[in-house]
């Protein structure tokens, strides 16, 4: 198995983990936060707020701009 | 605008984080709060690894808003004189929402990478979007605390994805160049954004992810 391989692999079992939580979280009377939650919890306050949206931001910088 | 609190409590959310018991105390939160902690090394590191420097400042210029907002709010004798954030218009998908979105994505697509029309396109949602957060209060009642386990569940994974980033980084041959036998994220995106159809795609993503990020501000 190639390096890349590897380092793909372990993106992607990250990845999953994610969404195994994620879909543990939606059970009934499940004690782990959804990611909604999660983000509800995070932007509840304006430093909250202004910093996941500026790092949403920072993304589409990071992706597409000199 | 002193508008009643939407917990129906006359104490606003920000005002746990920045007031509290003395001024000095205040200020400390001020400047310990994670956020503005996150965002300051994240724009120092991501200089330090080869991006453009406009990055990093942008970060750092946030973070640094974040400080003075703080400040300002601590140096207010009371709760009572702080500002509160203004819960007027807010940001809400509908049809015609979404198909500017997709629009706009299509149309800014269409220019190169690292282009300056591109980083302009980039830039007007992003500017909008952080003047929204800025700008719109939480709309629900205050969230219920979360569980310690579930917390650490999701830290874990974020933590995993940094720590993954991390080595792939340091496993290039400079930390400024890209490597394909140990790629990140962003060289793994590359191949993608290369061509119109996959920069139009990832950008309706990202948009839709900012549009979701801003709708939860009204729950």
């Amino acid at each position: 198995m190639s390096s890349h391989a590897v380092t793909v692999a372990g993106f992607l079992l990250i990845f999953l983990a994610g969404l195994a939580l994620e879909w543990r979280a939606r059970r009934p009377s499940s004690r782990i936060p959804t990611i909604d939650a999660l983000l509800r919890r995070a932007m509840y306050t304006r430093s909250g707020r202004v910093g996941v949206i500026a790092a949403w931001a920072w993304l589409g910088l990071h992706f597409f701009a000199r | 605008m002193g508008t009643a609190e939407p917990n129906g409590s006359n104490r606003h959310p920000d005002d746990a984080l920045h007031g509290g018991p003395s001024r000095t105390s205040a200020l400390l939160r001020v400047f310990r709060d994670p956020v503005v902690v996150v965002l300051t090394v994240a724009g120092v590191v991501d200089v330090a690894t080869g991006d453009p420097a406009m990055h990093g400042i942008a970060l750092v210029a946030v973070a640094a808003i974040l400080i003075r907002d703080g400040l300002a709010r601590a140096s207010r004798a009371s709760p009572a004189e702080r500002p509160r954030p203004v819960s007027g218009r807010r940001f809400r998908f509908s049809p015609a929402v979404l198909a500017a979105g997709v629009a706009y994505a299509v149309l800014v697509g269409w220019f190169g990478r690292f282009s300056w029309p591109l980083t302009i396109g980039v830039a007007i949602p992003g500017v909008l979007a952080v003047a929204i957060a800025w700008r719109t209060d939480a709309a629900g009642p205050e969230p219920a605390p979360l569980e310690p386990m579930g917390k650490a569940a999701w830290l874990a994974v974020f933590l995993a994805l940094a720590a993954w980033e991390v080595q792939a980084l340091l496993l290039q041959p400079t930390i400024t160049t890209a490597s394909w036998a140990h790629p990140t994220l962003s060289t793994l995106m590359d191949p993608i954004l290369a061509g119109h159809l996959g920069r139009s795609v990832t950008m309706i993503v990202w948009l839709a992810l900012g549009g979701y990020l801003l709708e939860l501000l009204n729950r």
